[in-house]
């Protein structure tokens, strides 16, 4: 409870810390990184381990009944729009113990962006209605920017266009239904299945020429030297001064070097519990993981015992925790890099790759539902590990 | 079984060292087979590009050294007080017999087998050389010398040398030091070559004594544990209809789904022309690269080897029952390899007796990725062919087998 307050102002404060992007390379103390976008598709054989939703789109109440979601709807729909929905084919269905709406795909697509939201909101807190709950997430300022110019045809870049909604600074899709009843062909739809497995994630160059500060860049990311594979590779290659890059991935430590820009596999899970964002983070510095880790309940005694509070400026290796008020739990956890990068993953599916993201995308994966609370964590010295 | 096998011997006829500089005549074994002339005390270019089915890929050479937690073969760092000691299993006439061979003049002869420098101990002979002859013995001689000096106890640095990067110390030194120049200079006094030009540095007691302090010592240490490692980029700047080739290589037949995953992804940014090798290795290699074995990845004091790196490519994990082993047993799940070489290929170097000196994994081009030597000073690293083959030529032929994993 105690370090519960002493975090309580850093969800509002985050981002006014976390030094601006548009910072004076020369002044960083991370260096000059050049990050490069690249978009992940989750390999076929794990897509295959997830059944595709049927073309028809369905909205699921659970622990509901009809006239207290009809009285919902109305709060947000016009009154032809819910008598629209009863009216159609299946109209409000009442289930035992569930309600289940089943709008149209042109109904869907008609609908205001704010009213989407509004809705998408109720249905994210089920999770039978799993693209709620977790959105396919577009972490792009259009749909155009996130698909590239040739992955998916025109018709599908036009519905996403219309189906998604912001959320945060990212752009959110739940309609997964609607998009793929679009498809024409059984291969189409799984391209675009596939297409809805993006994540992105950063290959990092770091450039060190005659005029940087090789002791402080070291420093930076060897965390004073304590990364003992970094140091050997960072003296490896700046050793003899002069103009040259390297890849940042050389310097991660073992477990991140070692997963980054990968999906897990079945193997992954194969002892019980499959890697999460926790077991990410709290094993990031290891070199055999603790698949405990993957438990919520492991991460604050665990960091109670081996890390402490972190105050600005934040710096490579820093933990950043977020938590949910209404829950009063970690939700999430990831690895501070540099700038506004760190080391995630992003839940517990094997359709999330272990990948290099800006921090505000990551709050916005985690803010469904509500805003996390967000705190940074600082591993101890060896003295007091 | 092993005659249908891709294989090339490495011939060495004749080696004369002229400083730092060898001298290699070879010539084809039998006229048959493929060969290479491998030449242990050539220093190398430092960046090379190799063009195949891989695409392009530019290779630029780095020394990486030891950390002082590694630097586990120091015996000479706690006892360099002692000073200069050849131990010599034999009788002084023996001892002169070996000294006239190796064309020592009769003064030296007369100095190095006669009380106070030598003491005959019955069952072996001591001999503490003054500096004016241990610093003045010409290389060819030294290698001869070092060669017969053994006792029956603990193996010293004699029996036991340690092997320099090929190249030696003007390679190593090319890249910078906070060891004085004095003591360069003196390594490469004292390094010598055995017949096949491997590169060793035996008296490491006497150079120790001349650093200036326990730190310039342990930097003595880190030093000649150099090698060269280095970057690999492959290029991503290719015609479309060359993609599928490309992903087609390094995925190896699916068994690295890393190098699917990360290359289209890659290939879809314009703005990304080149990608470090790191990105592209499978998990295990990706970990491991550029590292040095630790804590963890060993069991006790038993190190990973070349053969647990080698056999673990593509798995997640080294494997801790190959940590030990002298000689795996491979027939289950590989079979020979031909060319074309493909990524991933297991690379065994055999000795004239068919024994395995050493194995690693071919990369693309020239590089190899390997580990040599199951020491823990030895890291994980890609090397040249040229450097990898020219670290184990210990006879005057070796030969070279290529295996691949099955499906």
């Amino acid at each position: 409870m105690i370090f519960q307050k002493s975090f309580l102002t850093l969800t509002f404060t985050l981002f006014s810390f976390l030094p601006p992007i548009s910072q004076s390379e020369d002044l960083s103390p991370w260096g000059n990184m050049s990050p490069k976008k690249i978009y992940l598709e989750a390999p076929s054989a794990s897509l295959s381990y997830f059944p595709r939703p049927s073309y028809r789109p369905v909205w699921k109440f659970p622990e509901s009944q009809s006239e207290e979601i009809k009285a919902f709807l109305l709060t947000i729909l016009t009154p032809e729009e819910v008598k629209y929905l009863e009216n159609s084919e299946v109209g409000i269905q009442q289930l035992e113990g569930e309600v289940r709406v089943y709008p149209t795909v042109s109904f869907i697509r008609q609908l205001s962006r704010e009213k989407k939201r509004k809705i998408y909101q109720k249905l994210a807190q089920y999770r039978a209605n799993p693209f709620h709950y977790q959105p396919v997430f577009l972490h792009a300022d259009s749909v155009e920017e996130w698909f590239g110019n040739n992955r998916l045809p025109a018709s599908s870049i036009a519905l996403l266009k219309e189906l998604a909604y912001p959320i945060g600074s990212s752009l959110a899709f739940s309609d997964v239904s609607a998009f793929l009843s679009i498809s024409g062909s059984v291969a189409q739809e799984e391209s675009y299945w596939k297409a809805l497995s993006r994540n992105y994630s950063m290959i990092i160059e770091l450039a060190v020429d005659e005029g940087t500060d090789l002791e402080a860049l070291k420093n930076y990311w060897t965390i004073d030297g304590r990364l003992e594979s970094a140091t050997i590779i960072f003296e490896t290659f700046t050793r003899d001064g002069g103009k040259t890059t390297f890849d940042i991935n050389q310097m991660l430590p073992s477990i991140p070097r070692k997963y980054y820009n990968s999906f897990p596999t079945l193997r992954s899970g194969a002892a019980g519990t499959f890697p999460n964002g926790f077991w990410t983070s709290l094993n990031f510095f290891s070199f055999l993981p603790d698949p405990a880790f993957s438990d919520w309940t492991e991460v604050i005694p665990y960091l109670k015992k081996r890390y402490s509070p972190a105050e600005e400026p934040y710096r490579y290796g820093d933990l950043i925790l977020f938590r949910s008020p209404s829950m009063d739990r970690p939700v999430h956890a990831c690895v501070y890099l540099a700038d506004d990068l760190v080391f995630t993953k992003n839940g517990i599916s094997i359709l999330e790759p272990w990948v290099i993201m800006h921090l505000p995308h990551v709050i916005d994966r985690f803010s469904v539902r509500e805003l996390p609370e967000v705190q940074v964590w600082r591993r101890n010295p060896p003295s007091q590990q | 079984m092993r005659s249908s096998l891709q294989k090339f011997p490495l011939i060495l006829l004749s080696l004369i060292l002229f400083g730092e500089i060898d001298l290699v005549l070879a010539q084809n074994a039998n006229g048959s087979g493929e060969s290479r002339v491998v030449v242990p005390g050539q220093n190398r270019d430092a960046t090379k590009t190799f063009s195949g089915p891989w695409g392009t890929i530019s290779f630029r050479e780095a020394i990486i050294e030891a950390p002082e937690w590694a630097i586990s073969d120091g015996r000479w760092l706690a006892n360099w007080q002692e000073g200069t000691v050849w131990r010599f299993q034999g009788n002084i006439p023996q001892f002169r017999q070996v000294l006239e061979t190796a064309r020592f003049s009769l003064s030296e002869i007369g100095v190095l087998t006669n009380p106070p420098t030598l003491r005959n101990f019955g069952t072996h002979l001591e001999i503490y050389p003054p500096e004016n002859i241990l610093l003045n013995i010409p290389r060819q001689s030294r290698g001869y010398l070092y060669s017969k000096l053994k006792t029956k106890g603990e193996r010293d640095l004699y029996e036991v040398p340690i092997q320099l990067a090929p190249g030696g110390v003007s390679r190593i030194s090319n890249s910078k030091t906070s060891i004085s120049p004095d003591i360069v200079d003196l390594i490469t006094q004292l390094t010598y070559t055995r017949r096949t030009g491997i590169l060793y540095i035996s008296d490491l007691h006497y150079i120790a004594g001349k650093a200036k302090s326990d730190e310039e010592r342990l930097r003595i240490a880190q030093f000649i544990s150099r090698e060269p490692t280095g970057t690999a980029t492959l290029s991503l700047d290719i015609p479309q209809e060359e993609r599928s080739n490309l992903l087609s290589y390094w995925s190896a037949r699916g068994k690295n789904t890393t190098a699917e995953t990360i290359l289209s992804s890659s290939l879809e940014n314009p703005e990304i022309t080149s990608l470090d090798l790191s990105h592209i290795l499978p998990s295990l290699p990706k970990r491991l690269l550029n590292t040095y074995a630790n804590q963890h990845s060993s069991i006790g004091i038993r190190h990973p080897n070349c053969y647990a790196t080698a056999l673990s490519f593509f798995e997640d994990e080294l494997s801790p029952q190959l940590v030990e082993t002298l000689q795996p047993d491979i027939s289950n799940r590989y079979s020979p390899a031909s060319r074309p070489w493909q990524f991933g290929d297991l690379v065994v170097i055999l000795s004239s007796s068919g024994q395995w000196l050493h194995t690693c994994n071919y990369i693309a081009g020239e590089i190899l990725f390997t580990k040599n030597g199951k020491n823990p000073e030895r890291p994980w690293v890609i090397q040249t062919m040229d450097d990898v083959f020219a670290s184990y030529l210990r006879e005057d032929s070796v030969t070279v087998a290529f295996f691949r994993l099955r499906e």
